[in-house]
């Protein structure tokens, strides 16, 4: 049986009956057309009617649906969540405002203060916490 | 896999925190992950366990979402897998045995009765190799595509047929022994 273009061998037509069932509608897609016309055939059927016997026994098996209360406690999961997500934002939100703030100020403080601090270099040599330079190179001293 | 993902709006839509499209999105899949959790585990509650925590990383993950790479239901289902693969884990590791990689012939599932039948299925489900029964549960139960089912387990398709046939062989040997000798 497997005369003509896209016809179905008798083997594979075994072999996908051994794999998905009786059922053609569970079988590849692009092997339903020649699967369903070796269906046809004494051969195709008696295929069928084997495989369809381990499908009776394997549609008796029935999962009940979810618990009525399932979907609510999913549901309450994701909205805590949501709400949870929209006040981080709403915190980031203002935190930014406030950062945004301080970065202008800063701006505004460095356009305008220059003239001033003259000296700015000679500010850092004279506090009492000596010499600024020794304070930041730490390469040196840990060796 | 060209064709959209019928998810893809919706879960734009959670992304963007709209709980109208989160209880939709609940609606549509709760009950597939419950279901195929509960096969996988042969448990009830844990399987809703697993879906709850599959739709945390749902919520999580929502707002990064981008369509184009694998399907959103097919995602979804990776992640229970995941989920149910780590409770399987935990359950060895409790147990101290190997998960069985071929079926157990030992007992008969099915307690000779009709109204135990849907539990001996269940049993024998989860007699036979994870990943046979993985294999069976998403193309079977699921009804992803062959495509679809490849692509939640990561592997290829010859590879997902040999892994149903081999799962389909050792559930024909438990099932219907147990049938024969009622």
């Amino acid at each position: 049986m497997t005369e003509g273009p896209g016809a179905m061998s008798a083997d594979r037509f075994a072999a996908l009956a051994g794999a998905y069932g009786a059922q053609l509608r569970h079988w590849p897609q692009s092997e339903q057309a020649a699967a369903a016309a070796f269906a046809a055939t004494a051969e195709g059927r008696a295929v069928l009617d084997e495989a369809e016997k381990l499908d009776a026994l394997l549609d008796l098996y029935t999962v009940r649906a979810p618990a009525p209360d399932l979907d609510t406690r999913i549901l309450r999961q994701a909205t805590a969540r949501w709400k949870r997500r929209r006040w981080l934002r709403l915190e980031l939100g203002l935190a930014g405002v406030g950062v945004a703030g301080m970065i202008a100020g800063m701006v505004m403080a460095t356009i305008l203060m220059p003239a001033s601090l003259p000296n700015h270099r000679g500010f850092e040599e004279n506090t009492a916490f000596s010499d600024t330079v020794s304070d930041f190179d730490t390469t040196e001293e840990g060796d | 896999m060209t064709d959209a993902d019928p998810d893809e709006d919706l879960v734009r839509r959670v992304g963007a925190g709209d709980e109208v499209a989160m209880q939709i999105l609940i609606k549509r899949k709760l009950p597939r992950l419950v279901a195929l959790a509960a096969r996988m585990l042969g448990d009830r509650t844990e399987a809703e366990d697993v879906a709850q925590e599959a739709f945390v990383r749902i919520w999580r993950n929502a707002s990064r979402w981008r369509p184009g790479g694998a399907r959103f239901d097919t995602w979804i289902h990776r992640v229970a897998l995941n989920l149910c693969y780590d409770r399987l884990r935990r359950r060895r590791e409790w147990s101290g045995s190997d998960l069985p990689e071929f079926a157990d012939p030992g007992e008969d599932p099915n307690g000779g009765r009709l109204e135990d039948m849907s539990r001996g299925v269940e049993r024998a489900l989860q007699r036979i190799a994870p990943r046979q029964r993985e294999a069976i549960v998403l193309t079977y139960y699921q009804e992803m595509s062959n495509i679809e089912a490849a692509a939640a387990m990561e592997i290829s398709v010859e590879a997902l047929e040999s892994l149903l046939a081999r799962g389909r062989r050792s559930l024909r040997t438990i099932l219907m022994r147990g049938a024969d000798h009622d």
